[in-house]
């Protein structure tokens, strides 16, 4: 019988090289609990927390904890059912609705995290005879989203309008859409998109824009609305992906496209 | 410039040979990943070298069927003469 595990032999080596040299696994880190949005107790020490997304601080909010516990005692602690289903309450349509105002769209949709709204959106945008191109620095989420589609996956170079570009002239002669994938900040470099470059790119090509702002959004721009809208080009973006687990510090979703793809 | 495999593969064992790094002994059937020790970053930004330089874009899904140097030769001169599916 073929070892399941036998695969990951070299990653386990490497992990415990790694821990052979450092009191601690830096994997396993357990906060025993937040003090304050920056503060967390960990081995029994208060410690300064320099690795969150906790941008606004928000996860601490007194004011958001106290309407989370009256919901919760109102509507109680799930839909237990797909948004299809039974799983749509009001408030997730009042939610939909706000964001798309705030981001001035027509439609918005809510996502259980970030990951999954990539997931469900980049796969369903993009189809069998579309083109997506991703910036080679992409997360996980918007990789995972291009396996999961039937989309032709194309890398360009990170930040690199020139490339995507000359890319996008490669593909002249293709018939199906082509959709472009950047994200506002990136999340292991703290790099910023060029986003009006990328969107005179790709207008000049007839292709898509899609951007997730999950490190932007109420970080940049003077409404918080992110890089698209500090750069001016929000109308040139037609899609945006946020997250509620950064700036805003609770898990949820956003997908709002411009124009009616979902009605 | 003739985009044989054999002539695609030469540009990319001359490539390969500028870094110093990588063995003197490479041939077409070396493997990228294992007789190179290239990690997979690695392995995407010397693909992007040889894009530029061919002028093609190598779709992700032909990538993960790429294990040797000729492999990858035979995806580019089938990406260049435009018969891919």
């Amino acid at each position: 019988m073929t070892d399941i595990f036998a695969k990951y032999a070299g990653l386990k080596a490497a992990a415990a090289g790694l821990t052979a040299h450092s009191p601690r696994n830096p994997f396993g880190v357990v906060i025993d609990h937040p003090v304050s949005a920056t503060v967390g107790l960990i081995e029994g020490r208060e410690t300064l927390l320099f690795g969150t997304n906790n941008y606004l601080g928000l996860s601490q909010s007194k004011a958001a904890a106290d309407a989370a516990i009256e919901t919760v005692r109102r509507e109680g602690v799930g839909t237990t059912g797909s948004r299809i289903a039974n799983g749509t309450f009001a408030l997730h349509r009042k939610l939909e609705m706000r964001l798309a105002e705030v981001f001035r769209r027509r439609h918005c949709m809510i996502f259980s995290t970030g990951y999954q709204a990539n997931l469900g959106a980049i796969s369903a945008l993009a189809g069998k005879d579309d083109v997506l191109l991703l910036d080679a620095d992409s997360h996980a989420s918007i990789y995972d989203a291009s396996r999961l589609g039937y989309a032709q996956v194309i890398r360009f170079r990170h930040n690199d309008p020139t490339d995507l570009d000359r890319r996008l002239a490669r593909l002249k002669d293709h018939q199906g859409a082509k959709l472009v994938v950047v994200e506002g900040i990136y999340s292991m470099t703290g790099n910023v998109a060029p986003m009006r470059e990328f969107a005179e790119v790709k207008k000049k090509h007839g292709a898509y824009l899609l951007a997730d702002e999950a490190h932007s959004f109420g970080v940049l721009g003077e409404n918080g609305r992110g890089v698209a809208e500090r750069d001016g080009c929000e109308d040139d973006v037609d899609f945006v992906v946020g997250t509620f687990s950064k700036s805003l510090a609770r898990l949820a979703v956003i997908a709002c496209p411009i124009s009616t793809v979902w009605s | 410039m003739a985009d044989t495999v054999a002539s695609i593969a030469s540009l990319i064992i001359d490539k390969l040979l500028a870094n110093p790094k990588v063995p003197r002994d490479i041939t077409g059937e070396s493997k990228i990943v294992e007789d190179l020790a290239f990690d997979s970053l690695a392995v995407m930004n010397f693909v992007m070298e040889i894009e530029d330089e061919l002028d093609v874009s190598v779709p992700l899904d032909k990538l993960a069927d790429i294990r040797t140097i000729n492999d990858l030769a035979s995806c580019l001169a089938t990406l260049k003469t435009g018969t891919s599916s």
